[in-house]
């Protein structure tokens, strides 16, 4: 085991390679890819929640000169936008263009134009006759006999799947046996969790360029997570061999998961640009783009048998989730749910039945932890609950129950498991509670005045993406090129994608520290699908922990053979040579351990292997990891609660991460800083409510009345501490697991046990806003107002 | 979908005149088909949402005869002057303060250095951060035509929700009041989701005060009605006597009945109602203690 010290790159603190372009705007994200002769698209998005379009005239628009497409005039394929799924655990249940609404904002038609003002106007113009159904908009409500059907009938893979009362798909999990665990205990606790549709508000709506090519083929430059999963749906939707399809990566204006799957907006462009054989550029508004996707909501029950001693004896959760008008991803998602419920402590018996059901709201999709901030706030809220109850200490009880070192963690779902080999739960959690001054912490009962304040702790992990030892509903892998160039500097070429969070920057770290060569000298290439091999997606927290395997394979690969090279030039046994980054120089220096005199740089070498012909020092590898160890994550919170006005302010935090070796540093404590900040707004503020007369987002779908914590609302940045546990993860690139999602698994779950601290109240439904507040505080007896 | 924030589909004519009078020329002569810009962050949201759809939009906002302050006996704001220098100006202003705290409250850097005091008036919005703190100063607006230059009280300008009296030919040149009287103070209290927010409901409190007498007492409140509003009854408890905490509650209580919230908007007519009592608790305590007294 390499010790943390000895790294060159990986673990240090570097200005990112892409900072520059971002901070001074020239970094070129999908919105800002202009080509000769570009038009620019609109969509036809239905008004209605429930509609089904009796006819629809285009004349209008066709006559102001611009190219229009209908639902009749695309492909005539069901397909699932996200593509991480074996395909006989994939649902389809979309078209290009739809001639059904399922919810507000979804395509009937598009036109292209010379500009985006006259493609808005051609589409006002287009004439519909709408069937307009009754919508559906409760779960529960869906579920009844006789409620509207949001479909009859959708494929599953390639057969048809009858959709019954709405629901989309069921998952039940169990081990030992729930009941004979229950009957062990001597306690008994159980209580219901619910949390709402938030937006992913990432800063980019999405966006897409197509441009066909003239031998059939297309060129794109999408928002996406996912350039490969890209290409291979549009090859199949639009029948066109893949070698024809090239997928370029452009930077991504922030994701939190809404660009997994291959956008809806991507298609449609292609249609368009096929038929208008010019580029076509469609840029959703924000509105469009927040009636096309949000977190997936959840309504939990959970219920927990106990021993005297706190040892939990079973454990059964059932969650209901409203999926919205597509089901994209939520046969995974509630395997998932199930898993994080299963990892976070240990049940010898247990139960899992998860139900998603559709209905006309805009479909849920993937967000920063999928299921597991929902999961985490249930369960950490119950497991205060039950240690108020029993009268131990919140943290006693967890440290005598987590899943940890040794035990299996199921990273997603039931069948993708792995044993934990790096765990700083305890580290975390002992060190956190010093940190803000746990044991000050005083009964609710005893503060008074209108202000109170009172601390929290959650905890809770994520998976480092999704592999195991055998296949299993999901894939992962990634592929990686690292190949040194002539004077020493190396390119390193994959299609994994930064969302901001420094992905590709780890990345570079990860090759430079395998090449000993200075992080200066490494570079990351522009990538697109022809030049790349397969990645499956950069999302479940699997950039560094899996994409960095690869790359550090890779580039193991290249330095065997620069070692060959050099073993030729200096007449040393390859085997015994060395390469470490020299400051002076800027070069990596090849050297033999023990002696000064056999040193050689990279450049030398990899020059002298052009010269002389004996190739290029290049590694290609596909790799899939065999494990997917969690990433822990602690969270405490302290809360003010103002009890005349049921304002809650969050006045100190601190976040810790077990993200095994930190690769950036202060990249990882800036996204447990995000974490916490997107948990908060879980907690207290974000929702997405609808009109269920009009099927409308009553916050229309702009930021005037969508809101999300900014660092404004956070607590002052001297009171925002973050700190990592001090472990290593055998498996992983020098010891790294991942950070991203894990960041904002804990945090509503901290929140509201601060605010139980505070003033005595248990909030289980989260947004926790001051109206909700106030009516809470105003019942509790004994409140001076 | 009805709508979408970031394209304006129709076609318009867009002029920046150098003279106030060129404005006022223009607005006559294209009456309700003119629609005049100052920082645009009110009317361009409206034309990308179709709400307003101008065939002529005539930009104020390098207009620098209205960018001015007069300060004496009558305290003179041009309606041109950003939210950023009325910030500014009234920076250290303690009679002021609640002009300083409503438009600190806008919070968003791009929204102040655009945003005009003139244009947050003329929208008509109750929700308007800067009226009620106005309203309190018993303020003026000077309204601007071609033909005639009228004066009128602030608490006139609104008629209805987003109605305000003004004409479509006149722009707001000023905004005018008299010197607050010494022993003054000020505060601004807004309730909203976020820091940087349009408001559920805010309230603006002006105290004059004698030694532990309340000599005047001015309260206003934002989106608490489909105006900007005073709340006279409760002013009327307070004026003239000496504080107490009885005295303080009995208006809060007051203000709470006097307010006259639509059941639509950012949060529930009952929060809105508990709020201003509290919200007028507050800003009247940190007012108070400012306006000091001659002790």
């Amino acid at each position: 085991m390499m010790e943390k010290n000895k790294f060159n790159a990986v673990s240090k603190i570097t200005r990112r390679k892409d900072g520059m372009a971002k901070v001074t705007g020239k970094e070129t994200y999908s919105s800002d890819v202009r080509l000769p002769h570009m038009l620019y698209a609109r969509v036809l998005r239905s008004p209605y929640p429930h509609a089904r379009i009796k006819s629809i005239d285009t004349s209008e628009a066709e006559k102001m000169g611009v190219v229009c497409i209908t639902y009749k005039d695309t492909p005539d394929f069901k397909y699932n936008e996200r593509q991480v799924s074996i395909p006989e655990k994939t649902y389809r249940d979309r078209n290009v263009l739809s001639e059904k609404a399922h919810h507000v904002g979804e395509g009937f038609a598009a036109v292209a134009a010379k500009t985006e003002a006259l493609a808005e106007k051609a589409v006002r113009s287009i004439k519909v006759d709408y069937e307009v159904l009754p919508g559906v908009f409760d779960p529960y409500e869906a579920m009844k006999p006789g409620a509207p059907k949001v479909y009859d009938e959708i494929l599953l893979g390639e057969n048809v799947l009858p959709i019954e009362n709405n629901i989309a798909c069921k998952r039940q999990v169990s081990e030992g046996d729930v009941e004979k665990g229950f009957a062990e205990a001597d306690f008994i606790f159980e209580h219901e969790f619910k949390t709402g549709r938030v937006y992913h508000a990432q800063m980019e709506t999405k966006s897409v360029v197509c441009r066909p090519e003239p031998d059939g083929g297309i060129t794109v430059w999408p928002t996406t997570q996912s350039i490969h999963n890209t290409r291979q749906l549009l090859g199949a939707i639009f029948d066109i061999p893949l070698n024809k399809v090239n997928v370029h990566r452009v930077a991504i204006g922030g994701a939190f998961g809404s660009s997994i799957q291959m956008n809806t907006c991507i298609p449609i462009s292609v249609a368009l640009a096929l038929k208008a054989q010019k580029p076509v550029k469609l840029s959703l508004t924000r509105e469009e783009d927040m009636y096309d996707h949000c977190k997936y909501p959840s309504i939990i029950h959970l219920k927990y048998g106990l021993k005297k001693d706190g040892t939990i004896t079973a454990g059964e959760m059932k969650t209901v989730v409203d999926i919205g008008g597509h089901n994209i991803q939520a046969y995974p998602l509630l395997g998932c749910m199930s898993g994080w419920f299963v990892s976070l402590y240990r049940m010898p018996h247990l139960n899992f039945e998860g139900t998603a059901v559709y209905t006309n709201k805009a479909p849920g999709c993937a967000m920063q932890g999928y299921g597991n901030p929902q999961v985490s706030f249930a369960v950490e809220s119950m497991i205060d609950m039950i240690a108020e109850k029993m009268g131990m200490d919140a943290i006693q009880l967890r440290l005598k129950n987590y899943v940890g070192l040794g035990e299996t963690f199921w990273g997603q779902g039931p069948t993708v498991r792995s044993i934990i080999r790096s765990c700083g739960v305890e580290e975390m959690l002992l060190k956190g509670k010093d940190m803000i001054e746990w044991d000050e912490r005083i009964k609710p009962e005893m503060k008074t005045g209108r202000y109170r304040r009172g601390v929290g702790v959650a905890r809770g992990f994520h998976t480092s993406g999704t592999g195991a030892p055998t296949p299993g509903e999901v894939i992962d892998y990634s592929t990686a090129m690292v190949k040194v160039n002539e004077d020493g500097s190396v390119d390193v070429s994959t299609a994994l994608m930064c969302h901001g969070g420094g992905t590709l920057e780890a990345i570079a770290k990860i090759a430079a520290e395998e090449l000993g060569v200075p992080i200066d000298k490494v570079g990351i290439s522009p990538s697109d699908t022809r030049n790349t091999g397969y990645d499956v997606c950069t999302h479940a927290t699997r950039g560094i922990y899996c994409g960095g395997a690869s790359v550090q394979r890779a580039a193991k690969k290249a330095k065997e053979r620069l070692l060959e090279f050099a073993s030729r030039l200096i007449d040393v046994n390859p085997e015994a040579l060395k390469i470490y980054p020299e400051e002076g120089t800027g070069q990596g220096i090849i050297y033999l351990p023990g002696t000064l005199q056999k040193n050689i740089s990279v450049g030398e070498v990899a020059k002298m292997a052009q010269l002389k012909g004996w190739g290029t020092a290049i590694g290609v590898i596909s790799h899939r990891q065999v494990n997917c160890p969690p990433c822990f994550v602690t969270n405490f919170i302290e809360v003010e609660v103002d009890t005349w006005t049921g304002e809650i302010k969050t006045t100190r935090a601190v976040a810790a991460v077990d993200c095994g070796t930190p690769v950036n540093p202060d990249l990882a404590a800036g996204q447990l800083e995000g974490g916490l900040c997107r948990g908060i707004g879980l907690a207290l503020l974000e929702d997405t409510e609808y009109d269920t007369e009009s099927g409308e987002l009553t916050c229309g779908g702009t930021f005037v009345d969508y809101k999300f914590y900014t660092p404004v609302d956070m607590p002052p940045v001297e009171h925002v501490r973050t700190f990592f546990a001090t472990t290593y993860e055998p498996t992983g690139p020098f010891g790294a697991k991942g950070v991203g999602e894990a960041a904002n698994n804990a945090t509503a779950a901290a929140v509201a046990n601060a605010i139980y601290n505070a003033v005595g109240i248990r909030f289980a439904e989260a947004p926790m806003t001051p109206e909700v507040v106030l009516a809470a505080l105003q019942k509790q007896a004994g409140v001076e107002k | 979908m009805k709508m979408n924030t970031r394209i304006i589909s129709h076609e318009f004519d867009y002029h920046a005149p150098d003279t106030i009078r060129e404005v006022l020329e223009m607005l006559d002569q294209h009456g309700s088909d003119a629609k005049i810009i100052a920082g645009g962050t009110d009317l361009i949201t409206q034309m990308k949402m179709g709400k307003r759809t101008p065939s002529h939009v005539v930009d104020i906002r390098k207009l620098k005869d209205l960018r001015y302050y007069v300060e004496g006996a009558v305290i003179k704001i041009g309606a041109g002057n950003n939210f950023r220098s009325v910030m500014e100006h009234f920076a250290n202003n303690v009679p002021c303060r609640g002009l300083y705290e409503a438009i600190y409250s806008i919070g968003k850097t791009q929204v102040l250095n655009m945003g005009t005091i003139g244009g947050n008036l003329s929208n008509g919005s109750p929700k308007a951060d800067t009226a009620p703190p106005l309203l309190t100063y018993n303020a003026r607006v000077k309204l601007l035509s071609l033909k005639s230059e009228r004066l009128i009280d602030l608490k006139d300008l609104h008629v209805g929700y987003n109605k305000t009296v003004m004409e479509e030919n006149e722009i707001m040149t000023e905004i005018q009041f008299d010197a607050l009287p010494k022993n003054t103070a000020g505060a601004f209290e807004k309730k909203a989701r976020v820091g940087s927010d349009i408001s559920k409901i805010t309230c603006a409190v002006t105290v004059t005060r004698d030694n532990d007498v309340c000599r005047n007492c001015n309260i206003a409140l934002g989106a608490a009605a489909p105006v900007p509003m005073r709340a006279p009854v409760a002013e009327s408890i307070m004026k003239g006597r000496p504080f107490s905490d009885q005295l303080l509650e009995d208006t809060a209580l007051q203000v709470g009945r006097e307010i006259n919230p639509p059941a639509y908007g950012r949060t529930s007519v009952e929060y809105r109602r508990e709020m201003v009592a509290v919200m007028f608790k507050d800003g009247f305590k940190r007012a108070w203690e400012q306006a000091g007294g001659d002790k």
